[in-house]
């Protein structure tokens, strides 16, 4: 059984410009342990999913239909008090901007050591010292001391790791990260994200990790959603998103990534922005902006088809995509190809030789 | 400014209108710097000086903007006047001290307003017209228009000073007065509106109270007033004060009083203000004491009388004089007290000015140079409350403590020297001969030597110097700003004498010697309204000084009693007698017909007061009158609001001169 | 610099604050038309101007103005606040006498509103546009609204009047400190703090709503915390800052609006003494009033400042 598991999960938020379907019928899973990636722009309904997963989601926004099943319980289906023990405890979060996830009036030591009183029933004494522990193990140097400074008197970095060492506290199961590297520039960004995998394995805790950034997700995860528009868009493991994408909007993903030594002036973008969730295009919402459109994609929204079986995708398929192309309703098909090239050698890998650096 | 806009459109003086609006814009940017109060300064200025005088009169009322009593009076009497469409009057209001600083200048004569204010009046008759009218008063208190009739000032004199028969016959004085208040009446300087209650309130349990014209003797009086049989009981059983009589007197209870001001001072001859004087005369008393109509009684005296008298000025003690410097204010450089000054001397004017001070005054009385001698007869074993026996010389001592303090110039421009005839008795000596001798030259209170000795304002039980008196209750407690408590006074000289040995004493033989009540609570409550409420919460038993509004509501009711009576307090107005047409009596007679009396009593006092239908109150009909009866019939005529019959004088007035009316 | 140099720095510009406040209130009283004396005589006819000038002289209530505050104030600086006139006493000593009173007072029109103020904020921020919200706001705008003695009158009447609730004087003969002393306090704390604490739950229900859409709020909550704690703990501290601010401000307010109260009350305080002291003109009792309520109105000030670095680390004077 899976740890976490979605089912046909719909948010809204009904605001005064009309009704935003922020999550469309989205499904999948992660198993226990297992790293899982979360990929799309802004606006994408990456960070709602997760904030609906703790149930944090707050007016004008609504769950209104799914299933959440988390070691197999609904968590939509649970009494207030049984979410919140979840929250922090078996489920954590990390923030994108972790200056403003931490309260500046209290120490990050008291903090860390908040979860543990409450959840775990520590005295101060004991969640100090835990909290010492862990603030030394997401890589604080003179973590005693440093239990008693405030967030302010850490650099963006530290602010993270303490964080991370926030939501590590009372060693949950899933890990949730939103963006957790946005903020920081890229020498630390590659730390904090070692950190996470290794915590992650230490700890044999599940991560699913939110992110716009498709290096990140190709470091550490194992598995990869992307979404477009509050939908699944394409689903696979992560070697095969990278050497086989499915989706004509992964595909400008990838190439829209920037590369060091490129030469070129302008960064490779996928035209066009994302649309307005209060008014999507008819169809496919992808349309407007793919380069392999034709007239079946503006009037028929395509499903998410399991791409072996040909059949609708389920929560277990492990490679999908919503794409016409799948149901042969697309006439010319998709013309593009996908090369990955060592950036040292220049010769082109396989997916079998992964390993080292991995620059698509 | 209550400018009336009923202005005739038929010939409008443009040269008084530009000149009125020119004099409005100055005076505007004046008045906000020179007069504070509300509006302008001087919008309706009589004729704007060389201008035709002409009929609608323009005319200015002012009066001082922080009694809203008097601002309506005097808003009443202008509405009364622009009615008859003679007038066009406008209300002024100034800030007290601007307008007492405005109107007590002698220019002020010269502008030709109509000024009203209040004075407070005693049981001197005088204190209705000499103030006001006598030419000495001009340019202080209280002659604002500057009326001076040298026959006037005469017969105020003589009903006062100079005569011997005067000084001893209540009758003659009242005489020489009537003939005042007639050339009052024809001359018609000033209107007098009305005479001030003084009321006090007080609970079902207080029984036998009476009221007393003077606020700062209401407590005492009400007490223990053996002269008018007047004692005060409490009685808790639920009988209502209406159906008691002396019969029912109940022994001792604690009467808790409310009274509208802190005690500043226990120091008698330091303190100034009404609450102060009140508090002091529970423990102190003087030689003589007074009743409700102002007859004076001997009471720490057994007896006294008039032993001489001479018929002298002050002049008379010229050769006694010494010559001492004075500054340009007016500031006498002396120690001593300064008890006659030379009358022909001005010390603001002059370098040096010719005093007499107590060791000259002593010398001239040595040689019979006094105007008058009064000799008291002390009772003998009259004690302190701290055992104390009293003796001429604390009388001596005590009215010397009075020397330099705050209330020297009262005491001194009457008493010339006391001294000590023997152990029990005193002399005290008139400056002149003086119909208010008998009340003003005893009218100090007696210390102990310790307290004769003290510096001044040093009688302060806040300062550990405990007041001590011969009267009959002791102070007990006092907190500054809170409450002061009285308890009676075991030692009281009368209980041992007895009421009924008292010479002048013929009421019933079983009449209490002292106050019956054990202990007087005074808590002190400035805001009337919170006064008003702790009454009425039965938290204080009686209190003064109320509106009368309020004063409507307690009478109405059950449970609480008003007890009223006729003080001194009057207001009147004066007209501007030395601008033209004021200088025509028949249009002052003709205003003062115009004076609603009877509306001013009954809408701004809701009939909380008196209408002034002669110029005395009941309690200076004394000496104020021979046959007041006979007085009232005559005189009150002249003030009924009679609108006809000053519509009448006016045309005369304007006929008489050729006033053009518009 | 460090907490207790910017303290003591803030206490030195005391000084000369103080002194500028003297020197104005000196002037405005001096040129306000009349002086103890008049008071004193009021309009007595037997008193001539003579007279007056040689009482005027006696207590050295002649001579030009700044001769005048150049006495006064070197007599302060050695600590001479001077006398009354009226009835001799000394100055410093009526002040110190009727501090207990005046503070007592004080404490509670703060107690009240704060103590009013803070809950309803919090709850008015917590039901955002509910009901319980709108109820609120509009308590608040009657409390900023309704005049102070009004509302003390209404207060006597209803409660000590026609309830028999409370009494219409204070239990004088009792110590500041007696339970009868306290719960009679209650009125007059009520009506000062009004105002005060309409505006203070104002300010906290902005702040706090504002807070609330913090992310760190959104932390909190994942952390599994339960509501009462994440506001109460985590969005009130932030929030209190600028309430702060603003009850520092409000101490003029209550300073002055004790000078109403106190009349109204019967309360002997330094409000009702202030208001005798203008009556009659009595300056050296104006100048100590002002000069105390200076003196305490800056060290609010202070303390609110005091506050701020206790309680956001962010501001920390080092």
């Amino acid at each position: 059984m899976a740890l976490l598991e979605i089912k046909d999960l719909t948010v809204r938020f009904y605001t005064q410009e009309g009704v935003v379907t922020a999550v469309d019928n989205l499904s999948y899973q992660i198993k226990r342990g297992e790293k899982f990636g979360v990929v799309g722009e802004s606006g994408a309904g990456k960070s709602v999913t997760a904030l609906s997963l703790m149930r944090l989601i707050d007016s004008p926004g609504r769950i209104e239909s799914g299933e959440i099943l988390f070691k197999g319980q609904n968590i939509l289906d649970m009494t207030e008090k049984e979410v919140r023990s979840l929250r922090g405890n078996e489920i954590s979060m990390i923030f994108q901007d972790a200056q403003t996830a931490l309260n500046p009036v209290y120490t990050v030591g008291e903090q860390i050591s908040e979860a543990m009183r409450h959840h775990l029933g520590y005295s101060n004494e004991e969640a100090r010292e835990r909290s010492i522990q862990l603030l030394d193990q997401v890589g604080i140097p003179e973590a005693e001391t440093r239990y008693s400074d405030y967030p302010h008197e850490f650099s963006g970095g530290m602010q993270q790791r303490a964080v991370i060492a926030m939501a590590l506290s009372c060693d949950p199961d899933l890990l949730l990260c939103d963006e957790p590297t946005t903020a920081l520039d890229v020498t630390i960004e590659t730390q904090i994200l070692d950190l996470i995998e290794e915590l992650a394995d230490e700890f044999d805790t599940a991560v699913q990790l939110i992110t716009h950034d498709l290096g990140v997700v190709a470091d550490i995860c194992d598995r990869v959603m992307v979404m477009y528009a509050g939908k699944p868009v394409e689903k696979a493991p992560v070697e095969e998103l990278y050497y086989d994408p499915k989706h004509p909007y992964t595909v400008g993903l990838m190439s829209s990534i920037p590369r060091v030594g490129d030469t070129r002036d302008r960064l490779q973008t996928i035209p066009g922005t994302m649309p307005d969730l209060v008014e999507l295009p008819p169809g496919c919402s992808f349309h407007p902006r793919c380069p392999f459109a034709e007239d079946a994609c503006t009037t028929t929204e395509p499903a998410l088809i399991d791409i072996e079986s040909s059949d609708e995708a389920t929560v277990d398929s492990s490679r999908a995509a919503a794409c016409l192309e799948y149901t042969d309703q697309l006439q010319n098909g998709l013309d593009y190809e996908v090369r990955v090239v060592d950036e040292n050698t220049g010769s082109e890998m396989n997916p079998t030789q992964t390993g080292g650096s991995q620059n698509v | 400014m209550s400018q009336d806009t009923k202005r005739s459109s038929k010939v409008l003086n443009r040269r008084r209108l530009l000149q009125g609006a020119g004099a409005a814009g100055v005076a505007a940017l004046a008045g906000c710097s020179s007069n504070g109060g509300n509006g302008n300064g001087n919008g309706g200025n009589g004729n704007g000086g060389t201008d035709q005088i002409q009929f609608p009169l323009e005319i200015q009322l002012e009066t001082n903007a922080d009694n809203d009593d008097r601002v309506q009076l005097v808003e009443l009497i202008a509405e009364s006047m622009e009615q008859t469409g003679y007038f066009e009057t406008s209300v002024e209001t100034y800030e007290w001290n601007t307008y007492s600083g405005r109107v007590l200048d002698t220019e002020y004569a010269d502008e030709g307003h109509i000024p009203c204010i209040g004075l407070s009046g005693t049981f001197n008759p005088g204190s209705f017209c000499d103030a006001l009218h006598h030419s000495s008063n001009h340019g202080q208190c209280c002659n604002l228009v500057g009326v001076s009739n040298a026959e006037l000032d005469d017969m105020i004199d003589s009903a006062r000073f100079g005569s011997t028969e005067i000084a001893e016959d209540p009758e003659a004085r009242g005489a020489a007065y009537d003939e005042v208040w007639r050339m009052l009446a024809d001359e018609r300087y000033s209107s007098i509106t009305h005479f001030g209650l003084n009321t006090a309130v007080a609970n079902m349990n207080v029984h036998g109270f009476a009221s007393y014209p003077f606020d700062e003797t209401v407590y005492s009086y009400a007490l223990h007033a053996p002269f008018d049989e007047q004692v005060a009981w409490l009685d808790e059983s639920g009988a209502s004060p209406n159906d008691t009589d002396l019969s029912d007197l109940q022994e001792g209870g604690t009467l808790r009083v409310g009274v509208g001001a802190n005690i500043d001072s226990f120091d008698p001859p330091y303190s100034t203000d009404t609450t102060s004087t009140m508090a002091q005369g529970f423990i102190f008393e003087g030689l003589t004491a007074t009743d409700a109509e102002g007859i004076v009684y001997p009471w720490l005296a057994e007896s006294y009388e008039l032993v001489d008298t001479n018929d002298i000025e002050r002049v008379a003690y010229e050769d006694y004089m010494i010559t001492v410097d004075a500054d340009e204010d007016g500031v006498i450089d002396t120690e001593e007290q300064v008890i006659v000054q030379h009358p022909e001397d001005d010390p603001v004017a002059d370098d040096e000015v010719r005093v007499l001070t107590p060791e000259e005054a002593a010398d001239a009385v040595a040689d019979d140079v006094f105007g008058m001698q009064y000799r008291y007869e002390l009772h003998e074993g009259v004690e302190f409350s701290n055992g104390e026996e009293l003796t001429a010389e604390h009388v001596v001592n005590s009215l010397r403590r009075y020397e330099n303090s705050d209330l020297s110039a009262q005491t001194f421009d009457s008493v010339l020297h006391i001294e000590e005839v023997d152990e029990y008795t005193v002399d005290i000596f008139g400056q002149v001969v003086d119909a208010e001798g008998e009340r003003e030259l005893p009218g100090f209170l007696i210390f102990t030597e310790e307290q004769a000795q003290a510096e001044g304002g040093e009688i302060d039980p806040r300062q550990e110097f405990t007041p001590i008196g011969t009267g009959p209750y002791v102070l007990d407690d006092f907190s500054d700003e809170q409450f002061a408590e009285y308890e009676r006074n075991d030692n009281y000289w009368l209980e041992d004498i007895g009421v009924e040995n008292l010479e002048w004493f013929d009421g019933p033989s079983d009449f209490p010697n002292a106050p019956v009540i054990e202990r007087l609570e005074l808590e002190i409550i400035p805001d009337n309204a919170t006064r008003s409420a702790a009454l009425q919460n039965d938290e204080i038993d009686v209190t003064t000084g109320l509106t009368s509004a309020t004063l409507d509501d307690f009478d109405e009711s059950d449970d609480f009693f008003v007890y009223s009576v006729e003080a001194g307090g009057y207001d009147y107005i004066q007209y501007p007698l030395d601008v033209e047409p004021w200088d025509d009596k028949r249009l002052r007679q003709a205003v003062n017909h115009l004076v609603p009396r009877e509306a001013i009593v009954s809408n701004i006092f809701a009939g909380w007061a008196s209408e002034a239908w002669t110029d005395i109150p009941e309690l200076a009909r004394g000496a104020g009158t021979a046959d007041f009866d006979a007085l009232e019939d005559e005189i009150r005529p002249t003030n009924e609001f009679d609108p006809e019959r000053a519509a009448e004088l006016i045309e005369e007035v304007i006929e008489d001169r050729g006033y053009p009316m518009n | 610099m460090s907490l207790r140099r910017f303290i003591l720095k803030r206490l030195l510009a005391i000084i000369p604050i103080l002194f500028g406040v003297s020197v104005i209130t000196f002037a405005m009283v001096h040129l306000t038309p009349g002086d103890p004396i008049d008071q004193m005589i009021g309009l007595n006819p037997d008193i001539t101007p003579a007279d007056e000038a040689q009482i005027r002289a006696r207590y050295g209530l002649d001579g030009p103005i700044y001769e005048q505050y150049l006495t006064w104030m070197s007599n302060v600086l050695v600590g001479d606040f001077g006398e009354v006139v009226y009835s001799g006493r000394d100055v410093s000593t009526i002040v110190i006498e009727r501090l207990p009173e005046t503070i007592a007072l004080g404490i509670f029109g703060w107690v009240f509103a704060l103590g009013i103020a803070i809950p309803t904020g919090i709850y008015a921020a917590v039901n955002k546009d509910k009901f319980g919200d709108t109820v609120s706001r509009f308590v608040a705008l009657s409390g900023i609204s309704i005049p102070n003695f009004w509302l003390g009158l209404m207060l006597i009447l209803v409660m000590a009047l026609w309830l028999g609730l409370w009494p219409v004087l204070a239990p004088s003969r009792l110590p500041l400190y007696h339970p009868e002393m306290l719960w009679f306090l209650i009125l007059p704390g009520v009506t000062i703090g009004t105002a005060a604490a309409a505006s203070i739950m104002r300010v906290m229900r902005t702040a706090m709503a504002e807070e609330m859409n913090k992310e760190y709020v959104t932390a909190a909550r994942a952390k599994g915390l339960p509501e009462r704690k994440v506001v109460l703990k985590h969005v009130l501290r932030n929030s209190l800052i600028s309430v702060v601010t603003l009850a520092a401000t409000l101490t003029a307010g209550i300073v002055s609006g004790s000078i109403v109260v106190e009349v109204v009350f019967n309360w002997p305080g330094l409000g009702r003494e202030f208001i005798n002291a203008i009556d009659r003109r009595e300056v050296n009792l104006i100048m100590a009033i002002t000069l105390f309520t200076g003196v305490a109105i800056i060290i609010a000030n202070l303390i609110a400042d005091i506050l701020y670095a206790v309680l956001d680390p962010r501001i920390r004077y080092d």
